[in-house]
Order: structure tokens, then C-alpha cells, then sequence
């Protein structure tokens, strides 16, 4: 088991395999740029398919219309996640280490033995001489050490050490915050008629992705719409159609209320709410034969340029005493045009066209209703239209891990700045007398990019001393 | 004077320095190099004050629309070769390949629709003013990182040539080493871009990545720069296939900024094309 573990981490921590798998990642994201993205009935993916035949059979065989949430995409990237956590591993036990060497060389009194990376003399020079000339050698070569005694030291800070295990170590934790996170997250769009609220449910989005672990149970019971503005100006810029939300507790207490516009949110806990698209709400009331209300419901109409009304019609559902769907309603508008362009507001009188359908497909009737108009069925039963109004569709998001993912992020920045643009390096000159001058022995480590190294700084202080070196060796 | 006159002043300027700086390689003229990189960097001025006089007008940096983003990328390649020029002033004949980029990109700019462009709801936000400037530090750097890299190859190439002008340049491996720092300092400005992005796209639309064409090739950027930083510090690759790669990368970060919004329909495209 332990040859098996030991080859199993080898092969995670190879180079060769990250780099793989990043040109890898990068070549497939590049792909799924150039396809239609989304389910096979979203309009843009069915568009996509009908102009590229040939290639959407492959195209829908490898799920390339779902690029990055495919096997193909998620596999890879969590085998990079993996082999960015043993590379981390790796990195933190080595950045010890010379986190040791340097602190230890920072010390007051540097007397740790070392092995020279070359020495070189200096001819009918005494050592003091020899030691000035070579640190100020150095110091012109950007390596401003300290002298103590006959020893000449640099070191670089040693909290440098950390940047490349911090940078790795928080891209593998955006991994696994991006992966508990979509346990936990849940985002979707729910539309509400200005003027109501909606229960903070699943039944109340039109759209919902949710994930297992969403607690529906922590988030603020209802959502609503108290106003709304077609055109908020705020800060001296048009912040466009956009609605003063609410959200209130189980009590009915308000927990916040403002507007939100693009880059204004509301914000409450880990619930984010922005605006997405407005339509309009046609209100309905159901009455029975003597005219007694027995409910009332809105129904969201959407603006659409293609339909020559403007609007695409929304559906309200009657049903029957026992609770079966019996008639579907198909509601919409004719709203103003300028100049053949679809003005998407309110009409000032809005009359609302309804097309009545029977559970069995039967056409039961159409008509056109102002407000307080009503359509009364063959038992008696009417539904009676009572007005219109904006709504607004909001895109809810609540996603607790979003603290922790920037928090990950910050520390990625952190770690890779220090990691990219701060050297690491030490050194250790130390100068003695012999029989024909000073011999200066110089040990030079550069990890990453220390700037001079071995060979030019050897060649530097052979240009100072002008003397030939005695030991050709260099790091 | 007015911002359309100025900005001809740095074309003028840019071009007679890039004329110069060809002229000044081809000859192996020192002085006419310097002259090339002064000129080059004079036209800074009238430059930087059309961007100034704009951004007092619209209100707003030079952020929006096709003049104004590919105008502020060549003033940034310029300001880039300064850079380089001060750091080490033997690689001021890194103009032969940055003026004539500069001059396409402010050539291409000033023949392009100048009306202006208002931020719209959904670009009013401070993050746009970090996104954009971490944008141009890191294309600043990367393409001074081609530049090197470029040089780099031209001379490995002339090395039986000692007498060529490529030879007054910094040794190669101070060469190779000033590129890498520069991807180095480029993937930095990156990233701070993608994250300022995320943060803020989770500000205006509720979510922080969403795979749009722009952010995917910004990954894909940073995929390509990080496969660089890679291979040379696990893998060890210096010299020519590091600078190969510094050269073949940067194509993929100017398409990143420039190409994806004219090619693909993204909610991003706005601030390129101004369509919403």
C-alpha cells in the first residue's frame, strides 16, 4: 500500500500532468466558447443545433452544450484540484525548510556551516579590503548584506517562503468551496406583481436550481415588490426599470427594503437579490353564481417584440372543486408601439385578451376584458379582471459559501504576488587571509528568481578583485 | 486644442518614432534609437491629455467603446517600452516592436466611431475602475514580455553576428529573466482582473462567473500564463522555449481583450462595441 501511495502522489505532483491538464481545461473551455450554452430546449442551443447539423450530433454526444458542468470538464478539474493539493503539500514542506535556512541566517550571529558555491581570490589584498570590495560588489548586483565580522550575510525575509504554498493551497480550497458551496446553493427567478409577496419557496420560481443542502428554512419567509419605477435615477445615472423590493421574517416583520438595480442589490444573510426583466400582472378574481368572491391571482405577462401584440401570453389555471386543473386561461396585452418598436409599459387602459381552454384541449372562448369586465362560464362562475400592473422577475440568490470563496481568492492574490514578486534567495561570504592574499568563499542560493546568481555574481567579484578564480565550481 | 487634434499629434509622434526606431536598428544609429524612444514617449503627452480632456467630457475613463478601449491599450504599450527603456536603457530598441503596435492599435482607434458612450447601469460601479485598470497593467506587461522574447529569439538567431546592434542589449539571460519577471508581474495585474470581475459581476448580476465568452478566455488567458510560469519553474524551461511561449501567449491575451467582444455576442461586448 505505501509503494502504491507513494507512486499514486509522484504521479499527482508531476508537473508534467498539471500543465496537462490546465492546456487541457483551456482548450476545452475555448470549445465550449464556441457552442450554444444551455439546456437542449433553450432557444439559443435549439438555434445553434439547426444552423450546425453536421457538428451537433458530436457536439450533443460529448454534452458540449453543458461545457462546464460535463464530465469531461469536471473530472479534469478535479484531478488538477487533487494534484494542486499534493503539489501544496509538497511546496509547504520544502518553504519550511528554507523558511528555517533564512530565519536561521537572519540570526544576529550567522556561524551555520555552509558549503561554498565557489571561492574566489583576491590577490595582495587584505581581508578587510577584500570584504569592502565585495560588498559593495554585491550591494551594485542588488544584494544588500549585512557584515558581521569577517562574514558577509543576506537573507531574504523569511515569510516569503509562504507565497507559492499559500497560492496553491487556496486554489485547492476554491475548489472545495465551489463544490460544498453547490451543495448548499440555491438561485433562481421568481416574478412578483408590485404591490404583493410571494413566499420564499420553490414553488414561487419560475426557475430554481437548489441544492441538497439548501436550508429554505434559514432564508427570510416571503419576497415582495413594493413599488416600482421605470426609470430610477440615482447618483445621476438612469439605473433603468427597477423595483423597491422587500423581505420579511415569518412574523410579517420587514428585515430590508430598498431598491435594486444592477450593481445594487439587496442583500440579507447570504440572500442576494437582483433585478433581472419586468413585465406585466394581470389580477383576476374568480366569483361564483352570485357573484361572491371565491379567489383572486395574478398572472405575469411577458414583453415580447416577436408577437405582434408585444407580449407573450401567461397562463392562470382555474381549477375545479376538486382541486383539478379544469381551465387554462391565456392571458395578455396589446401594448404601444413606436414607430413598429415595442414600447414595453403599462397601457394606460390595458384590456386584457384571455383564450379559455378546457382541461381537454376544447376551445371554450376568448375575449378581450377592461378592467372590471368579466367572463362568465356556462355554470354561472365568472372570472372578472381587476386590473394590471407591473411585475418585477427577480433573480434570488443564496449562497452562504460566497464569503469563503472570496476569502480564498484574497489569499490566492496574497500567495501569488509574494510567490511571483518576491525573491528568495540567501547568501553567505566569507573571507580569509592566505599566504597571497584574501580568499573569499561565497555560498549563493536562489530559489525561483533571486536575480544574480552563482555564476554572475563569481564573475563579478573576479572583475572586482581582478583575479582569476581558484575553484571554477558555481551553483 | 482639441482631443481629435491631439490624438493626431501622438499618431504623428508615435509614427515618426517607430520610423526612427527602424531606422536606427536597420543602421545600428545609437543616437537616432535614443531620438526614436524620446519622440516615441513626447508622444505620451498629447496623448494622455486627449484621454484627459475625454474623461473630463463623457465623464468617465477610457473604458467604453472600441476608440477609446484600443486608444488606452497603446498608450499603455507605449508607457510599457518607458518602462523597459528606464529599466535598462539598451532595451529602448524593444520600440522596433512596440511603436508599431501602438501605432496600429491608436491608427485603428482614430479610424474607428468616436462617439461617445455612457455608462449604463450596469457598468456604474468603482470595481469597473479596478477591473479596467488591472486590465491594462497586465496587457502592459505582457506585451513588454513579448517584446523581450521577441528580442530574445531575433538574437539567439544573430548570434554568429556579433557585430549586430542586437549585441549592445542586455545579456541573454538578463533578457530571459527581465520576461519572466514581467509575466510574472502581467499574471499578477491578471488575476487581481478576474477576481475584481467575479466580485463585481456578482455585484451587478448575482453571480460571479458564468462562463461567459470573456470571462472563459480571460480563464484561458490565465491558464496559458500560468502554463508558462509553470514550465519554467517546475519544468525549468529558459531560454528559447521560454520565450517561444512568452510570444504565443500574448496573441491569446489581446484576443482575450480586444477580439472576444467583436467575435462572440456577450453581455460583456458593451464596452467594446456599445451594444447592450
Amino acid at each position: 500500500m505505501a509503494i502504491r501511495r507513494t507512486s499514486l502522489s509522484a504521479y499527482l505532483a508531476s508537473p508534467r500532468l498539471a500543465l496537462g491538464l490546465m492546456l487541457y481545461l483551456g482548450f476545452y473551455s475555448f470549445l465550449g466558447t464556441l457552442v450554444a450554452q444551455g439546456l437542449a430546449t433553450d432557444k439559443s442551443v435549439v438555434a445553434w443545433a439547426m444552423a450546425h447539423r453536421g457538428w451537433e450530433p458530436v457536439v450533443g454526444a460529448l454534452g458540449l452544450h453543458r461545457a462546464y458542468i460535463s464530465p469531461l470538464f469536471l473530472v479534469p478539474m478535479l484531478l488538477l484540484g487533487a494534484s494542486t493539493a499534493v503539489c501544496a503539500w509538497r511546496r509547504t514542506t520544502v518553504a519550511a525548510a528554507r523558511f528555517r535556512a533564512l530565519r536561521t541566517l537572519r540570526g544576529k550571529s550567522t556561524t551555520a556551516a555552509f558549503k561554498p558555491s565557489f571561492t574566489v581570490a583576491a590577490p595582495a589584498i587584505p581581508a578587510e579590503q577584500a570584504l569592502t570590495i565585495a560588498e559593495t560588489t554585491l550591494r551594485a548586483l542588488g544584494w544588500r548584506t549585512r557584515r558581521t565580522g569577517s562574514t558577509l550575510t543576506y537573507a531574504s525575509n523569511p515569510l516569503v517562503t509562504v507565497g507559492s504554498p499559500l497560492f496553491h493551497w487556496a486554489l485547492v480550497a476554491l475548489v472545495v468551496i465551489l463544490g460544498v458551496g453547490s451543495l448548499f446553493r440555491a438561485s433562481g427567478l421568481m416574478g412578483v406583481p408590485v404591490g404583493e409577496s410571494v413566499p420564499n419557496a420553490p414553488a414561487s420560481y419560475r426557475v430554481l436550481t437548489a441544492g441538497p443542502l439548501h436550508q429554505w428554512a434559514a432564508q427570510p419567509d416571503t419576497i415582495g415588490v413594493e413599488s416600482f419605477e421605470l426609470d430610477y435615477k440615482y447618483g445621476g445615472i438612469d439605473r433603468g426599470a427597477s423595483p423597491k423590493v422587500v423581505v420579511r421574517s415569518a412574523d410579517g416583520r420587514v428585515l430590508k427594503t430598498q431598491y435594486v438595480y444592477p450593481n445594487s442589490p439587496l442583500k440579507y444573510g447570504s440572500l442576494i437579490i437582483h433585478p433581472n426583466d419586468y413585465g406585466l400582472a394581470a389580477t383576476f378574481v374568480l366569483t361564483d353564481t352570485k357573484g361572491t368572491e371565491l379567489s383572486r391571482s395574478s398572472t405575469l405577462v411577458d414583453f415580447d417584440a416577436s408577437s405582434t401584440a408585444g407580449t407573450a401570453p401567461g397562463e392562470l389555471v382555474l381549477s375545479d372543486s376538486r382541486g383539478q386543473d379544469a381551465v387554462r386561461v391565456a392571458v395578455s396585452f396589446v401594448v404601444p408601439h413606436d414607430n413598429g418598436v415595442l414600447v414595453p409599459v403599462l397601457p394606460r387602459r390595458p384590456e386584457a385578451i384571455v383564450r379559455f381552454v378546457a382541461a381537454d384541449g376544447s376551445l371554450i372562448g376568448t375575449d378581450t376584458l377592461k378592467v372590471n369586465d368579466a367572463f362568465k362560464f356556462a355554470d354561472g362562475s365568472a372570472l372578472r379582471f381587476v386590473g394590471a400592473n407591473y411585475y418585477a422577475r427577480l433573480s434570488v440568490v443564496s449562497d452562504a459559501s460566497v464569503p469563503a470563496l472570496y476569502t480564498a481568492l484574497m489569499l490566492a492574490l496574497v500567495g501569488v504576488t509574494i510567490a511571483l514578486l518576491f525573491s528568495q534567495k540567501a547568501l553567505v561570504a566569507t573571507v580569509s587571509d592566505d599566504v597571497d592574499g584574501a580568499q573569499v568563499a561565497v555560498m549563493v542560493r536562489t530559489w525561483r528568481h533571486g536575480g544574480a546568481g552563482a555564476s554572475e555574481i563569481q564573475q563579478a567579484l573576479l572583475r572586482a578583485f581582478e583575479s582569476e578564480p581558484h575553484d571554477g565550481s558555481s551553483d | 486644442m482639441s482631443e481629435v487634434m491631439l490624438m493626431w499629434a501622438a499618431v504623428t509622434l508615435y509614427t515618426i518614432g517607430t520610423i526612427l526606431f527602424v531606422f536606427g536598428a536597420v543602421f545600428k544609429l545609437e543616437k537616432v534609437l535614443t531620438a526614436a524612444l524620446w519622440v516615441s514617449l513626447a508622444g505620451l503627452i498629447p496623448h494622455g491629455i486627449a484621454i484627459g480632456i475625454r474623461w473630463v467630457a463623457v465623464g468617465h475613463g477610457p473604458y467604453l467603446g472600441f476608440y477609446e478601449v484600443v486608444s488606452s491599450y497603446a498608450f499603455a504599450s507605449v508607457v510599457a517600452l518607458g518602462i523597459l527603456a528606464w529599466i535598462r536603457p539598451q532595451l529602448r530598441l524593444m520600440g522596433v516592436i512596440i511603436m508599431p503596435l501602438s501605432v496600429l492599435m491608436i491608427g485603428g482607434a482614430m479610424l474607428s466611431p468616436k462617439a461617445p458612450l455612457e455608462i449604463g447601469p450596469k457598468l456604474a460601479s468603482y470595481w469597473l475602475t479596478i477591473h479596467v485598470t488591472f486590465a491594462k497593467l497586465s496587457y502592459s506587461s505582457f506585451i513588454a514580455a513579448f517584446a523581450i522574447a521577441l528580442v530574445y529569439l531575433l538574437r539567439e538567431r544573430a548570434a554568429e553576428n556579433p557585430s549586430s546592434m542586437l549585441s549592445r542589449l542586455p545579456d541573454q539571460t538578463v533578457l530571459d529573466d527581465l520576461s519572466y519577471r514581467f509575466i510574472g508581474v502581467g499574471f499578477v495585474f491578471l488575476s487581481v482582473m478576474i477576481v475584481a470581475g467575479a466580485i463585481w459581476a456578482n455585484e451587478a448580476w448575482g453571480r460571479y462567473w458564468a462562463w461567459d465568452p470573456i470571462e472563459t478566455w480571460s480563464l484561458i488567458s490565465w491558464i496559458v500564463y500560468a502554463g508558462y510560469l509553470h514550465t519554467r519553474l517546475t519544468l525549468g524551461w529558459r531560454g528559447k522555449k521560454a520565450a517561444w511561449y512568452a510570444l504565443i501567449a500574448l496573441p491569446v491575451m489581446v484576443f482575450t481583450l480586444i477580439g472576444v467582444p467583436l467575435a462572440y455576442n456577450s453581455i460583456h461586448g458593451a464596452y467594446l462595441t456599445g451594444v447592450k
